[in-house]
């Protein structure tokens, strides 16, 4: 059989053979499921929301499936004493003396959640506990670095989005062109992003640098240097998420009528009086849930971080989720899931309450579930 | 055991190569062997067309699967299948630091009684925690020594100085080749200065002391060497020495056995070759001494569940991989790194690389398999980027390396 | 400030005539800057900065809009077009200070490597069924999932709304150990359909929130009228709401698309064997710690973007008018 890189008829044929029944046996298993599910809800529990529960069963089960269920077992993890030389207690294969009297419980899950914060030594507080190894890497340094960095990012991508937004909502020659052009970062797969920004802001071979030397500046040591190096980082993410904003921004623009200008207009506003009075009010409800997305996306986004710098230099770049990462799986790891599980559950619980808290003062998702 | 002292007795001798088989074994039932290996391409074709070769003669039919990871990939992804209870391979080639863990997770086998330890009398105390060998060595080495493009650089330098003279002649000559860049950030390019200075990772008692004057020199000297002698790059990581050497952009570095076989690869190497590439060992320091590169080797591990027939195979294959002398000279030739046991040794007028190579050997120290160790590489490492963008003092980095580590150890 | 409220359907304000003819005084100052930055790169050595400054600089005076978004065009099109200039460097030069796009001695020899030194087609055939069928089943899922919010006001639906967004909160970084152990647990190592499920699920809690903001436009009148006319309710959801609402599953579409085609972390977990890896892994591979060549890694990636590209810019109409998270009131 005729071999092209790697691919010849064959293999194509064997992975549709794969794919094709695979997606017929989801749709028809699907189908059945949601057939004798809306017969019981309809019939069985007579509710009247039959429907709609049998429309949302298939979406519901999958994110339960493989969200919910990995949530879990890390809650399980945190209740467990598992470290490397724990390790034998709780894998089925490992061999070597058990010296743990039990597996699971609320003492082992006191203990990974106080190592997340404290040292402890003897029962003894002894300050900050260290996430990772340098003297910064503590839980308050570390959440105020992720604010600092979920900050910026949210109202840099939020300005320059709106900016982006309101020239192209001006009658302007060659929108479109510009609209393909500024929409690219959002179309680059990530890692492709990740290793291609962390080569351009090398000190010697990247473009910046070469760039700015080129202008008749210093060249920086971007990724050598704490600061220089949370500033990269930061910048690519902005660069990354300008597009979302400007989309979404220009659909709201776009969607409101030209008659409210027109009467304020009559009235007398001027352009700024137009602007506070119309355009942000009618865009609160597009706004308020693209910045609550925001805001939660950057409080994650550990690829990037991870790709670009590692979280280094000196730690330094490191916000919460890249320390959970690097807690559990760098080269500063030592296989405890314990604590790593109990570090993320505290990171995944704080992004939660921070959520919560603002989705019920901003009120902006009424309109998103009260409609 | 805290330092597996071995001395290499690197006898230069011909090798006779007879045109010998696989020595008589028993037949073994035909296996599917998967491996994981963190060693690069050409090293894994090698390996693969020895057990090709094995196959052949003791077990036909059986396959090996080669799965390639990094070395930290490689821990967590055992120890993750581990947990799960499946997906374990059936070998482990790797470096020696990770056995520490692996025996602290209970996840490898003791391989005294399967194997006679006493054919590998070099490095198998790098194997060995707690009186017991949990790998068997393909090679000897795994250190790091002085790497020179012969075509840039004529002489090979002996001390720091000579080096620092000869990067500034390479960069006067030519403004686009830098004279010197090793991996500036990384523990285990920064430890041998330490061992230079007279220094070691653990005292007379066994205790983790990162904190003592040899750790302050050799964070001076580094430093010194970036920014007053300005001898290295602004910022240069593996791969940017790596790349700029293959490529003629840089003359000198500093790296390992296991990147030989490439650098005399004149199609990935187009700079390089055998023609140009040079060995030595490490410079001396200006007291005198040539920092010392950990050294130990790459080993097989077993991975626990690997049994009956399926061990009778892994056994029969490694023992003769590793002790059959036609198929270790094989081995280290197709690799370009040095023979683990005392029957075969290289043919220096043949394989002057491979001379060189172990006349750097010579120049290190053993490397133990303890788990603690990972303690220090990770302490160390944020501490020596802060030295290295001279944020830090020389006396700050050591002392925080050493409440990093403390903090490591008490877990 | 015309530019806050000057929505492109509203006619121009009516400008008071002051005399002067303002665009034809700017657009003559903006060439004489231009000019001068022409003039001072002739005088400076050939030094193309001047233009390009000077040159912005005229069209700022000019056209300021245009000088804006030109300029952040520049800001997210050159690092790609740095990209495409490493991929088509020749061998030795890799590792280069040159910043010109074209380099020197461009050569597509990085474009051959990949596809005959690599199994870059298999990577890349593996990564499309995987993504084609995450995308599709995907966009089904939510379409029916987010129809149910839209239309019935349930117990239970606030929550799950709520739901939907917490998914969104868990660190990646936590899950990759439960799904290690659950993929190694199910024997579903090395398979593509423990790889798809996850990112179905994945993909599921915004793709409803896109639809649900998308159905919430569309007046419930309009099934109502079809349900008189002796629809069931899934026949005008069918029949109405669906054809409505192309933009919005285009916009569903896309997303999965993009998600699934450059997912890299559950993926590597998943995926062990050369075999069966997608793209991100085996480019991945070719700059890991075993071997680096930036070269034939530069033109994969070109490879690898171009459909994401396309697809994006097919559906940009859709994009602005599909994304719609809560409805501006109309």
């Amino acid at each position: 059989m005729q071999e092209f890189s790697g691919l010849s008829l064959q293999g194509v044929l064997d992975t549709l053979g794969v794919i094709v029944p695979l997606i017929a046996a989801l749709v028809i298993g699907t189908l059945i499921f949601q057939y004798f599910l809306y017969k019981i809800l309809n019939n069985v529990v007579k509710t009247s929301y039959a429907l709609p529960y049998t429309l949302l069963a298939p979406a519901i089960i999958a994110i339960l499936l493989f969200t919910m269920y990995p949530l879990l077992y890390n809650v399980l993890l945190a209740f467990s004493g598992l470290t490397s030389k724990t390790f034998n207690c709780y894998s089925p294969v490992a061999t070597g003396v058990c010296k743990l009297d039990h597996l699971y419980g609320f003492d082992y899950a006191a203990k990974n959640f106080t190592d997340v914060f404290f040292r402890v030594k003897d029962g003894e507080i002894l300050g900050w506990g260290r996430l990772l190894r340098t003297a910064d890497s503590t839980f308050p340094v570390l959440l105020g670095r992720t604010i600092v960095w979920t900050g910026i990012n949210v109202v840099f991508h939020f300005f320059i989005g709106l900016a982006l937004a309101l020239i192209m909502n001006q009658k302007i020659r060659f929108k479109g062109i510009y609209r393909s052009f500024i929409i690219i970062p959002w179309a680059i797969p990530g890692i492709i992003v990740a290793l291609t920004w962390k080569q351009e802001f090398h000190a010697q071979y990247g473009f910046v640098n070469n760039l700015i030397e080129a202008l008749g500046g210093q060249g920086i040591s971007w990724l050598r240097d704490p600061i220089p190096a949370f500033a990269a980082v930061t910048f690519v993410n902005i660069w990354l998420g300008v597009p979302f904003y400007m989309v979404m921004l220009l659909g709201g623009l776009q969607s409101i009528s030209p008659d409210y200008y027109e009467a304020a207009q009559m009235d007398g506003a001027n352009s700024w009086q137009r602007f506070r009075a119309i355009t942000i009010p009618l865009l609160r409800p597009i706004l308020i849930p693209a910045i609550t997305l925001d805001v939660i996306w950057t409080f994650n986004k550990a690829d990037l971080i991870v790709a670009m710098t590692g979280g280094g230099p000196q730690e330094s770049t490191n916000i919460l989720v890249t320390a959970i990462y690097n807690a559990a799986f760098g080269s500063a790891a030592t296989f405890e899931l314990g604590f790593a599980s109990a570090f993320s559950i505290i990171v995944f619980f704080i992004l939660f309450f921070f959520a919560v808290i603002w989705i019920t003062t901003s009120g902006g998702l009424k309109e998103i579930y009260e409609r | 055991m805290k330092y597996g002292k071995f001395m290499f007795l690197m006898v230069v001798a011909l090798l006779a190569l007879g045109v010998g088989s696989v020595m008589a074994q028993d037949a073994v039932a035909p296996q599917a062997l998967v491996i994981w290996s963190n060693d690069g391409d050409a090293n894994n074709v090698v390996l693969q067309e020895q057990f090709a070769k094995w196959a052949e003669a003791v077990s036909p039919g059986s396959t090996l699967e080669i799965v390639q990871k990094e070395t930290e990939v490689e821990r967590t992804d055992l120890q993750a299948a581990a947990l799960a209870g499946s997906g374990l391979p059936d070998m482990v080639l790797g470096p020696n630091d990770p056995i520490g863990v692996y025996v602290d997770s209970g996840i490898v086998q003791p391989l005294d009684e399967l194997f006679d330890i006493s054919q590998y009398p070099f490095n198998i105390g790098a194997a060995q925690v707690g009186g017991e060998t949990f790998g068997v060595p393909t090679n000897a080495g795994n250190h790091l020594m002085l790497m020179v493009n012969k075509s840039l650089v004529p002489t090979v330098p002996d001390t720091w100085e000579e080096l620092v003279a000869a990067a500034k002649a390479v960069t006067e000559a030519n403004p686009e080749v830098q004279g010197f860049a090793y991996n500036l950030n990384e523990t285990f390019w920064f430890l041998p200065f330490v061992h230079g200075f007279g220094g070691s990772v653990y005292d007379a008692d066994g205790n983790m002391v990162l904190d003592s004057q040899p750790w302050v020199d050799a964070f001076q000297f580094v430093q010194d060497l970036k920014f007053k002698d300005q001898a290295v790059p602004e910022e240069c990581d593996y791969n940017c020495a790596n790349d700029l050497f293959k490529a003629g952009s840089v003359a000198m570095i500093i790296n390992g056995d296991w990147a030989i076989g490439e650098y005399l690869d004149t199609e990935k190497s187009p700079a390089l070759g055998p023609d140009n590439l040079v060995l030595a060992p490490w410079p001396k320091l200006p007291n005198g001494e040539r920092p010392k590169p950990f050294t130990a080797g790459k080993f097989i591990s077993i991975p626990v569940g690997v049994e009956g027939e399926k061990l009778a195979a892994v056994q029969s294959f490694v023992t003769w991989l590793t002790t059959d002398p036609d198929a270790v000279t094989a081995y280290a030739l197709g690799t370009s790194r040095l023979p683990a046991i005392a029957a075969v040794t290289v043919d220096a007028a043949a394989n002057p690389i491979l001379a060189e190579s172990a006349a750097a050997l010579t120049t290190g120290v053993g490397m133990p398999a303890d788990a603690s160790l990972r303690c220090m590489w990770d302490s160390v490492k944020p501490n020596l980027e802060g030295v290295m963008s001279n944020s830090m003092t020389p006396a700050d980095a050591a002392a925080e390396s050493q409440i990093a580590a403390d903090d490591c150890l008490a877990g | 400030m015309s530019v806050l409220t000057q929505p492109a359907s509203l006619p121009p304000a009516r400008k008071i005539d002051r005399g002067r003819n303002w665009p034809q005084i700017r657009m003559y100052a903006g060439a004489a800057v231009a000019a001068l930055g022409l003039v001072l790169t002739v005088v400076d050595q050939m030094n193309i900065g001047w233009i390009i400054i000077l040159g912005w600089l005229g069209l700022l005076v000019w056209k300021q809009w245009h000088a804006i978004l030109a300029f952040y065009s520049v800001i997210s099109i050159y690092p790609v077009l740095r990209v495409i200039s490493v991929s088509l460097r020749p061998g030795s030069g890799l590792l280069s200070r040159d910043l010109a796009i074209i380099p020197t001695g461009a050569t597509i020899e990085s474009y051959v490597k990949i596809f005959t030194e690599e199994t870059f087609l298999h990577w890349v055939w593996n990564t499309l069924s995987i993504t084609l069928a995450v995308s599709a089943v995907g966009v089904v899922v939510a379409a029916t999932g987010a129809y149910a919010f839209s239309r019935w006001r349930f117990p239970g639906r606030r929550p799950g709304l709520i739901f939907l967004l917490t998914t969104q909160m868990i660190p990646a970084g936590m899950m990759i150990i439960p799904i290690y152990v659950i993929v190694a647990q199910l024997g579903l190592t090395d398979n593509i359909i423990g790889l798809m499920l996850a990112y179905i699920s994945t993909a599921v809690p915004f793709s409803i929130w896109i639809l649900k903001g998308y159905y919430d436009t569309i007046p419930p009148d309009l099934e109502e009228a079809a349900m008189v006319d002796g629809c069931n309710r899934m026949e005008a959801f069918w029949r109405i709401i669906l054809p409505l609402s192309t933009p919005a599953l285009s916009i569903v579409f896309l997303f999965n698309f993009l998600a699934a085609w450059s997912e890299f972390l559950v993926a590597k977990v998943v995926l062990k064997s050369p075999t069966v890896w997608t793209w991100s892994l085996g480019l991945n591979d070719l700059i890991g710690t075993f071997n680096t060549d930036w070269g034939k890694y530069a033109a994969g990636s070109v490879f690898v973007t171009i459909p994401v590209l396309l697809l994006f810019t097919w559906q940009s109409k859709y994009l602005i008018s599909g994304l719609t998270l809560g409805g501006v009131k109309s």
